[in-house]
């Protein structure tokens, strides 16, 4: 694997954890408004 | 003189290896005097440093000529702590029976059941409300303190490691000693050792390195910002357990090599929630306590002349530095971003926080504006990305070590 290769296959993962996180959130905004309904 | 050093076959042994050898030996007996002194005075992390230098100092001491378990006609240097490179199962049993370290390594080390213990230790002594009161503000300030992760996998490419121990050596950026440990003895079985090791020194290194850092690129106006206008917000342990089951089982399924880690971590949380008092106990101060010893002692006996004497180590040393270097800068750009945006509401300190680190990060952004202005107590605030950092950085790991195992 090349240098150039090499970041962008690293700015994939470092995308893929943003959308993760972003995933996390959510989860947390839902289960925020589950249990407050409760 | 010969009968002498017959009877301290210790002292002997200097005589029967290479000379940069013998010389790596001496050096590391001192290495481990000056961590054990830096750990007892609280300059280094002393839960890790104190028992990592005693154990740098025996092992590097206790080498003597030992019959060789592979053929036991043979003899070869060795310890009576452990050995990291038995392969074979027959091999496994025989170095159970001779080395007093090897059942501790064979496991809890090289299946990652340590890393599992601290962090479900870490678990259950972490205040969700931190983190759940903003997680929006937490989550952004946790993403970009880790560019050291996303940055430092180019740089070991370019340095001319492998793909795997690149992203082994990446995750050192994520500033979690359980997760590097993790992720290297899935990745760079080879490495694992001299990476776990630069990892920890660096992280008890954090602690009086970051400041200078955060000196250099904040001013001492913003450095002050007393964040009194921010509230936190109380969360029900009802809504931190389902959270926590609910956000366990999806990381789980979204990236399963690093379930181990996810279930331990939101294991211990759920344990605290619960309010099961005997075991939070457990949780805190046996497993972390004893995990944490037995993890800072049994580094130090793998710290062998051999490994410092590796060509590779002086990149190791060069690429962990970076890693940290530059997930504390993008940690305190994203705090730079949060200020901007809260118009200057927001401590861009709190940024650094996000490199994950339990606690270091987020005591260092305190101290450091506690000191630029004193009405500034930042800490409750720095713990919100602190512990936002330990999941994006779990996340991060997990998605290296699954793709990267794909290639």
């Amino acid at each position: 694997m090349g240098v150039w290769d090499a970041f962008k296959f690293a700015a994939n993962i470092y995308l893929s954890g943003i959308v993760i996180t972003f995933v996390i959130w959510l989860l947390i905004v839902a289960v925020g408004q589950f249990t407050k309904k409760g | 003189m010969d009968s002498f050093l017959n009877i301290f076959p210790g002292i002997l042994s200097f005589s029967q290896m290479p000379s940069e050898m013998a010389i790596a030996r001496i050096i590391l007996i001192g290495l481990g005097f000056l961590i054990l002194y830096m750990g007892c005075k609280d300059i280094l992390e002393p839960l890790i440093m104190v028992p990592m230098g005693v154990g740098i100092c025996l092992v590097n001491a206790g080498i003597f000529m030992m019959p060789d378990l592979a053929d036991p006609a043979k003899q070869k240097l060795g310890t009576m702590f452990l050995d990291s490179m038995v392969n074979t199962p027959t091999d496994h049993i025989n170095a159970l029976q001779v080395y007093f370290l090897q059942p501790i390594y064979a496991l809890s080390f090289s299946n990652g059941l340590i890393a599992c213990m601290v962090f479900l230790g870490i678990g259950a002594i972490t205040e969700l409300d931190f983190f759940i009161g903003n997680p929006k503000l937490r989550l952004m300030l946790a993403i970009p303190a880790e560019l050291g992760t996303f940055l430092t996998f180019p740089l070991a490419i370019a340095m001319g490691f492998s793909t795997k121990e690149s992203a082994a050596i990446a995750v050192i950026g994520t500033a979690d000693g359980p997760m590097v440990l993790f992720s290297s003895l899935l990745l760079a079985k080879n490495l694992f050792v001299p990476i776990s090791i630069i990892s920890y020194i660096y992280l008890s290194i954090v602690y009086s390195g970051y400041p200078y850092l955060i000196k250099a690129l904040v001013p001492q106006k913003l450095r002050g910002i007393p964040m009194k206008e921010m509230k936190i917000v109380k969360v029900s342990s009802g809504e931190k357990i389902a959270f926590s089951i609910v956000t366990g089982t999806v990381l789980s399924l979204l990236l399963p090599v690093a379930a181990p880690l996810f279930v331990s971590f939101f294991l211990g949380v759920i344990i605290k929630e619960s309010k099961i008092n005997r075991y939070i106990r457990f949780a805190d101060e046996v497993l972390l306590t004893g995990a944490t010893l037995f993890l800072g002692f049994l580094l130090g006996c793998l710290l062998s002349a051999d490994i410092v004497v590796n060509p590779q180590m002086f990149k190791l040393i060069v690429l962990g530095f970076a890693a940290l270097f530059l997930s504390g800068v993008g940690g305190l750009l994203g705090g730079y971003v949060a200020c901007w945006i809260s118009r200057g509401k927001i401590n861009p300190l709190i940024g650094i926080a996000g490199v994950s680190c339990v606690p270091s990060t987020a005591k260092v952004a305190h101290k450091c504006a506690n000191a630029a202005n004193e009405e500034a107590f930042i800490l409750p605030y720095a713990m919100g990305p602190n512990i936002a950092g330990v999941i994006t950085s779990a996340i991060l790991m997990a998605i290296y070590v699954t793709k990267v195992q794909v290639l």
